[in-house]
């Protein structure tokens, strides 16, 4: 149709029009958001240049971003350029813009149409459409132009650019310097340290503790946990103090320690001859005191060897020292020790004196778990170096017996036993090497016990020295024993100390001595719980107490916050009191 | 030559300019002899004039006093045609409008027999003044006659001359003793007129011309008589309407309707009922009439915006939200005019 070519040669300029300002439109939104990403992942590589180097440098990867961004724009205006605009929808937008009743429009709409009517409109259009007016207005009344924010998304282009190109990526010297010019934090490790020096010094007091846990300084490089913050630092001092604790744990709970235990016990029952230098040795062994116990047994082999005592005196101490021998060697097949293990664990105790049948009884057992067999096999190793032990200072004893026997029949004859003699000086020796042993497992105990004692006050305890409320304050109870600790602490440890002593002088010290003795409670914590458990109960007595429940949800309330209590209270073991109050 | 033989006659472009602009001169003219006797009230003599070509009734809405009775008078003087006026009141019967049937004897034969009275409903131009004062029963007597252009009384329907106009008044003031009108009979009116009130300058001509020396009632002239009505009347129905004019028009009817797809988000909660279809029968008819009277041949959606709000003001009803804010209808008619656009959006073209 010849007469509407005008109208379209309008349309079809103004379609160019729409369709540059739509593309202005979305490439400003595009580039915006194309900008942004490059702003942030050109940040982001200088700022994890501290862990990979490789980002920070001038590499590659940015060009090829910046392509992939081009790209990415290219495909998304692809993508949303959207359904072409029918001639009517823009002759309608012309109309509208311009004000023209909607000539044009309407001049290609009735363009099927051959009456009277629509052949006057169509004039209309084409009249309007030939007019020069319309051609000069058209460009006002489409304008193309960039929206107002676009100059936005070019700028994070060059910003990020810029970056990249300028900025150079953090490196971990950088780092390093920066956080060493944190005092809260050279503060924090200044503490750290000191207390971790002070438990190497506590362990290298005593050698045996030395060899069983060797050093415990950090290493550098060891530990992969944060040490930028303060509360970094406390947190690895105190997983190191936990790591040294369970060690310690572990030596109190070995086979020398137990060992050692079951032979006081079993020689806690001894008791002393008449002979003044075998009841020494009888008292000394009866409390466990190794040093005193040698020092009395060579004074003993010394009185014999020198031949001064009189007879009646070396009667007295042949029978005594058979005695002690035979005391010692009962005590070592009571199995005293291994008994008490039996019976915690709940089987026969009778069994202890056949520790090839509490193997067999261990293996068949189905109610005792892993840990509880463990521990009894501890039970049986232990008393076994324990019995062989006792063994060698029963005949020890009865070596002594003899020679002293000896000794005084060889002054009646006069003649002499070599053979005897080194038998005789094979066993004390063998008594002073299981003394000897007795009194480095002491020291070793004696050392981890004090170690563990520091170390569990070094776990609660704040490196900067700061005093912390609440539970911590509790378990800081526990730091009475040896260590370096602040004035605060001291006065605290004495404190709890003093308090300790009144709770035992009136027979209630089990407080103290869980807070200071207790193995530590593990496992989910029920704090929360607890906490929310009151909380719960008094929204649902304030929610009832002044009646906003509508009577037919009373019992749906009810119901509801009765049901969350019971689960509370039955996840955190305890028994719904009636009427508690949080 | 009749209507349908005079529209014949145009079958090229030029006959239709011609005809449009003969149209466009009666309409002046009408206009102007209408505005001798009445003062200002340009846009309310406009509609008045768009609901006559558009063979529509007219629902008048001002306080008393300026000019709408004066103005239908006036209109059916200078229409040549038969006018009545009714007083509507609360005791108003249906058969004092419609008419009714009396015992009439023969003097010749003695015979008597029922011959039906017509009422005042039987002319062409119709003032139903104050039409909210009757009872509903007298409101209604009007519908038939407002929607079918007959009456049926005692079985027989009676076709009333054409052209036939109502043009009810109401006062929006005294609500006190008013039945107002229902959603059905006010379905009836093409358009609603809001009449405004008088201007300064419009006040101070009508003092001088009605308390002056020369207050003499002034003669109207009839320019148009019932055929060229007629003419005029189908001549706008000729009119083109390009279809994404019309949708556009369909659009705004729909956007009336609370939670339709073309509701405007924030008026839907404004509206408790939409328009009926009459609705946009009437923005098309009465646009067409507009589209004439500016001397042109096809409807735009200028019109269309113009036409909307008296045709749908009446036929919107606000929610309870709205009336408690103290938006009018207007207002509401204008947002959503506002918020519907004109132009045929690319995504969503007319098939």
């Amino acid at each position: 149709m010849s007469s509407a070519d005008p109208i379209l040669f309008v349309v079809k300029r103004a379609r160019r029009r729409i369709g540059m300002q739509a593309v202005a439109t979305r490439l400003a939104v595009v580039s915006l958001w194309v900008g942004g990403v490059l702003l942030v992942c050109a940040c982001a590589s200088k700022a994890l240049a501290a862990w990979w180097p490789s980002l920070g440098a001038r590499g590659w990867w940015f060009p090829a971003l910046l392509g992939l961004a081009v790209a990415a724009v290219g495909v998304i205006l692809f993508l949303t350029r959207g359904r072409r605009p029918s001639d009517v929808a823009v002759a309608s937008i012309v109309d509208v813009r311009l004000k023209l009743h909607d000539r044009l429009s309407t001049a290609i709409a009735v363009a099927g149409r051959e009456d009277a009517f629509a052949t006057a409109a169509r004039e209309d259009g084409v009249r309007v459409a030939i007019d020069r007016r319309l051609t000069e207005s058209l460009g006002r009344a489409l304008p193309v132009l960039w929206p107002r924010n676009s100059w936005i998304g070019p700028l994070l282009c060059v910003a990020a650019m810029a970056v990249w190109w300028f900025v150079p990526g953090l490196s971990p010297t950088v780092m390093k310097a920066a956080l060493a010019s944190d005092p809260e934090l050279v503060a924090a490790e200044a503490a750290a340290q000191m207390q971790m020096e002070a438990v190497q010094q506590q362990i290298e007091l005593s050698s045996e503790l030395l060899k069983e846990l060797g050093d415990m300084t950090p290493k550098p490089g060891e530990s992969e946990s944060d040490r930028t913050t303060p509360e970094g630092i406390q947190r690895e001092t105190a997983r190191r103090m936990t790591d040294l604790s369970q060690k310690l744990d572990n030596v109190l709970s070995g086979e020398r320690t137990q060992s050692l235990s079951a032979m006081r016990d079993a020689l806690s029952k001894i008791e002393p001859g008449k002979n003044p230098e075998v009841k020494a040795l009888a008292e000394a062994l009866k409390m466990g005191d190794a040093a005193a116990a040698q020092e009395a047994l060579a004074q003993v082999m010394e009185q014999i060897s020198s031949g001064s005592m009189d007879e009646a005196t070396r009667e007295q101490m042949a029978a005594d020292l058979e005695r002690l021998a035979k005391q010692i060697a009962d005590a070592a097949d009571s199995n005293e020790a291994l008994r008490d293990a039996l019976e915690a664990a709940g089987m026969d105790s009778d069994l202890a004196s056949n520790t090839e049948a509490v193997e067999a009884a261990l293996a068949a057992a189905k109610n005792l778990n892993a840990e509880q067999k463990e521990r009894l096999r501890k039970a049986i190793k232990s008393q076994k170096s324990a019995n062989a032990k006792l063994r060698k200072i029963s005949q020890s004893c009865k070596s002594a017996c003899s020679k002293c026997k000896n000794r005084g029949a060889k002054s009646k004859d006069g003649s002499p036993s070599s053979s005897s003699e080194d038998s005789d000086s094979e066993a004390g020796e063998d008594a002073e090497e299981v003394l000897s042993e007795m009194e480095a497992d002491a020291e070793l105990e004696n050392a981890a016990k004090s170690l563990r004692s520091q170390c569990r006050s070094g776990q609660c305890q704040s490196p900067s020295g700061g005093g912390r409320g609440g539970r911590q304050g509790g378990t800081k109870g526990g730091a009475i024993a040896e260590g370096p600790q602040g004035d605060g602490t001291d006065a605290v440890a004495a404190e709890v100390e003093g308090k300790k002593s009144q709770m035992g002088s009136k027979r209630k010290g089990v407080i103290a001595r869980q807070l200071v003795e207790a193995p530590p409670v593990v496992g989910e914590s029920r704090t929360k719980l607890q906490e929310i458990a009151g909380d719960i109960e008094r929204g649902y007595e304030e929610g009832t107490a002044d009646d906003p429940v509508p009577p037919h949800q009373r019992d749906l309330h009810k119901h509801y916050f009765g049901d969350v209590k019971q689960r509370i209270d039955a996840k955190t073991g305890q028994t719904a009191p009636s009427k508690s109050k949080p | 030559m009749n209507t349908a033989e005079q529209l014949q006659t145009i079958r090229t472009s030029e006959d239709v300019r011609a005809a449009c602009m003969e149209f466009r001169g009666a309409a002046q003219r009408l206009r102007e002899e209408i505005g001798r006797v009445l003062v200002g009230q340009e846009q309310t003599v406009t509609s008045v004039l768009v609901a006559l070509f558009a063979n529509g009734h007219v629902l008048l809405e001002g306080v008393p006093g300026l000019g709408k009775t004066l103005l239908v008078r006036t209109l059916g003087q200078a229409l040549g045609l038969r006018f009545s006026r009714v007083q509507f009141t609360p005791d108003l019967m249906p058969a004092d409008i419609i008419g009714t049937q009396i015992v009439m004897e023969d003097p010749r034969t003695g015979q008597r027999e029922f011959t039906f009275r017509p009422g005042p409903l039987f002319t062409q131009i119709l003032l139903a003044d104050e039409i909210n004062r009757a009872s509903p029963k007298s409101q209604s007597a009007l519908l038939e006659a407002m929607q079918e252009r007959s009456i049926t009384v005692g079985g027989t329907t009676h076709t009333l001359e054409q052209p036939f106009l109502v043009l009810a008044t109401q006062n929006p003031i005294e609500q006190e003793g008013t039945y107002s009108l229902p959603e059905a009979q006010l379905d009836r009116f093409l358009i609603k007129v809001i009449v405004p009130p008088v201007e300064r300058d419009t006040l101070n001509e009508i003092i001088e011309r009605t308390t002056g020396v020369s207050s003499a009632a002034t003669e109207v002239k009839p320019v148009l008589n019932a055929e060229q009505i007629a003419w005029a009347q189908a001549l706008a129905r000729l009119v083109v309407v390009a279809p994404h004019v019309q949708d556009y028009a369909v659009r705004l009817t729909l956007a009336t309707h609370p939670g339709g797809a073309f509701s405007p988000s924030e008026c839907e909660h404004l509206i408790a009922v939409g328009s009926s279809p009459r609705g946009a029968q009437a923005i098309i008819s009465c646009a067409k009439v507009m589209a004439l009277m500016g001397g042109r041949t096809a409807v735009s959606t200028q019109d269309i915006a113009a036409a909307a709000l008296p045709a749908l003001r009446h036929r919107v009803v606000r929610s309870f939200e709205a009336e408690a804010g103290g938006m009018t209808t207007d207002a509401l008619v204008q947002q959503l005019i506002h918020a519907t656009p004109a132009e045929l959006q690319p995504a969503g073209e007319v098939a």
